[in-house]
Parts: C-alpha cells; sequence; structure tokens
C-alpha cells in the first residue's frame, strides 16, 4: 500500500481479489491499517469490486467518496470513519 | 419504500424445475408491484448470460428466457454470484440484460438492511 501523506490518500491495489477469493477480508485489513479520517482509495479489475466494495463500506461504517469505472477497472475510495 | 425481495436460484440447466420456480415466484413479486431481485448462485449464475437460459422448460412451467424476460420488463433485477462467475468465466461481456455481477458483501447489506430472502430447496 503507498500513502500520500499531505493528502492523507492510501493507494492499495486489489488487483483480481474477488468475492470468492478474500476481497472483503483484506479491504478490511487495508482499512484497519489507515487512520481514521484517512481515504484509502483502492482498484480492482474483478467485476464484483464495483457492488461490494461500497456495500462493505456502509456495512463496516466507512463512507463512500466515490466510485471511477474505466471499463476495466474499478477505482473506489472510502473514508475511514471509525 | 418497501425492501427488495431476494429470492435464491442455485440450478440452472441441469435442473430446469428448480432453475425455473424462483422466477416464477420473482415475476409474481414483480407483478404485485415488490422490487425483486433473484440471486443467482452455483450453476445458476448461466441463467444471466446471453443465451443461457435458452431451451430450458420445466414440465408445467413457462419457457425460462421468456420468464426472464418478462421478469426483467417487469422491473426485476437478477444478480449473479462473483465468486461463481469467476470459476466459470463468466464476465460482464456476457452477462444479460437485467443482470449484474455482485458479491457477498451486496447480499449481506440487502439482508441486514430488511430484505426478506426466499430459498428453493
Amino acid at each position: 500500500m503507498s500513502v500520500d501523506e499531505s493528502a492523507r490518500v492510501h493507494e492499495f491495489d486489489a488487483g483480481d481479489l474477488g468475492c470468492g477469493n478474500g476481497l472483503a477480508a483484506e479491504v478490511r485489513r487495508q482499512l484497519a491499517l489507515v487512520g481514521v479520517g484517512d481515504q484509502l482509495r483502492i482498484a480492482t479489475r474483478d467485476p464484483v469490486g464495483r457492488e461490494d466494495l461500497p456495500a462493505l463500506a456502509r456495512l463496516l461504517g466507512h463512507r463512500v467518496l466515490s466510485l471511477e469505472d474505466d471499463g476495466g477497472t474499478t477505482t473506489i475510495t472510502l473514508e475511514r470513519m471509525r | 419504500m418497501t425492501q427488495p425481495i431476494l429470492f435464491q436460484c442455485t440450478h440452472g440447466s441441469e435442473d430446469p424445475e428448480r432453475a425455473t420456480l424462483p422466477f416464477v415466484a420473482a415475476n409474481v413479486a414483480a407483478n404485485a408491484g415488490q422490487q425483486a431481485i433473484v440471486v443467482c448462485t452455483i450453476d445458476a449464475v448461466w441463467l444471466g448470460t446471453q443465451g443461457g437460459a435458452d431451451r430450458i422448460e420445466a414440465n408445467g412451467l413457462p419457457p425460462l428466457a421468456g420468464l426472464i424476460s418478462e421478469f426483467v420488463a417487469n422491473g426485476g433485477t437478477i444478480w449473479l454470484c462473483g465468486a461463481c462467475t469467476k470459476p466459470r468465466g463468466i464476465g460482464e461481456a456476457n452477462v444479460t440484460n437485467g443482470a449484474c455481477i455482485v458479491g457477498a458483501a451486496r447480499i449481506v447489506e440487502a439482508v441486514v438492511t430488511g430484505s426478506p430472502s426466499v430459498a428453493f430447496a
């Protein structure tokens, strides 16, 4: 995971992790590594990410700031709320 | 607004009756003005692909492809389990109108926010 210290934005490339091979667990682990109020920008190439990561964030009590999709990669930015 | 009703479907062409019945019930819900989602897992994920429901017809039940088209036209939605599509080589390019690939978190969120779930064993 790379970190932009000035903006407190952390980057995480989830690659092709999906629902069946640990995407949720890994994203939860990455969120635990950033500070409350920091942002985690996640890139995923698995189609599940577009539907699942916002849902996971809401279930965990975090905020979805943006979701971009270029047709092959989904990038979602979350704010850790607690 | 009421929460969508989730109808679980786990079978495809190998068991036409079990593949069709969740869509029959879900289509009744959609016709009754309810938000209905068929959650396809295991071999049922083929039903949300282009041509995946063709020639599936159980005795006494409508042909599945037409039923799915009617269900979608009635506002119904089909969720395809992402952990099931991936090993079958099903990607977004194969997914039919009204269907999308989701993961367990999306389903869990629906249930914890009040969606009832209907299963056909």
